[in-house]
């Protein structure tokens, strides 16, 4: 008998204990986790594949006070991180980071101003999207940043990685950390925007 | 002089520079009295700064429900062949534990 079979046996009392039954409530949502993160379908596929055997050698640590889903998810977490390093290692992020911080902010003119009107904040009819729709918008938008910024922010945003972390994994100053954040929201901001919350083309400026 | 150029900074503040020191507040640094000043001056006259700054808490907020949500990601799903190999891989990995 293997050492943690009982172990195992006492999880699987809480956690269904058929890896297949993970992979078809879960896999999908586990998937597109991955996808959001790392930006290539085998990358993601290997990420999921790598947690899910993760997860069956580590069945005796679900205590089942989190759902099934959120362990994996945490498990898979670990995994992508993982292949941030990796990637990161094997191609360093400098050469993706000057098409990122090379170019002054597209939100502006050349005189520093806004380019265009920033509409009010209260969305129009055509934005009044409830915050599921607006939460589904804003990751279509963070799936769409370049790579290098989708990275940062996720690992700094999203998954809440403290800033020296971040750093570690991505091997980038805490500046440039930062003009990328704030690059990322000023894309995110006008993405949204173009989404429903709608700006106007007057020239921007004092008003 | 000093003070001088400080009015200078704070008169002449435009939108891309307001909102960098706006982002530099947002991560704690700790700002100088011009900037900070600057930047209130700036957006006290400036609609665009106002909204943009609106804007940009309103995108703080939904971030953070998004980060809640560990299920939020793009629409999609996992390719077959994909998950066919992975069930492949778990079955094989059972078989070899047992």
């Amino acid at each position: 008998m293997h050492a943690t079979d009982t172990t195992r046996r006492q999880g699987a009392q809480i956690a269904p204990a058929d890896p297949g039954v993970w992979l078809d409530e879960h896999g999908d949502v586990m998937y597109r986790y991955a996808l959001l993160r790392l930006g290539a379908e085998d990358q993601a596929e290997d990420a999921v594949q790598e947690a899910l055997l993760a997860a069956i050698g580590a069945l005796n640590t679900f205590d089942g006070r989190s759902s099934i889903r959120t362990w994996l998810i945490g498990i898979l977490r670990h995994k992508v991180l993982d292949q941030l390093r990796r990637r990161r290692r094997e191609h360093p992020i400098a050469e993706d980071l000057a098409g990122v911080l090379d170019h002054r902010d597209e939100a502006f003119r050349a005189d520093g101003q806004w380019k265009g009107r920033i509409s009010p904040s209260e969305p129009g009819p055509e934005g009044r999207a409830d915050r599921a729709e607006l939460r589904r918008a804003l990751v279509r938008r963070i799936a769409q940043l370049p790579e290098a910024m989708r990275e940062t922010f996720c690992l700094r945003e999203l998954d809440g990685l403290d800033s020296q972390s971040v750093c570690e994994i991505l091997g980038i100053t805490p500046t440039n950390l930062w003009t990328i954040i704030h690059r990322a929201k000023l894309r995110l901001r006008e993405g949204l925007e173009e989404d429903g919350f709608g700006r106007g083309t007057e020239p921007g400026g004092r008003s | 002089m000093r003070w001088l150029r400080v009015i200078w900074y704070v008169l002449t503040l435009r939108c891309e520079e307001a909102d960098r020191v706006r982002s530099y507040a947002r991560k704690g640094e700790q700002l100088r009295p011009g900037s900070r000043v600057g930047e209130w001056l700036h957006s006290s006259l400036c609609s665009n700064c106002r909204r943009a700054r609106k804007r940009l808490r309103e995108l703080d907020r939904l971030v953070a429900e998004l980060r809640q949500d560990p299920d939020a990601a793009p629409a999609g799903a996992m390719p077959p062949d994909a998950r066919a190999r992975i069930l492949d891989a778990i079955q094989k990995t059972r078989e070899n534990d047992e």
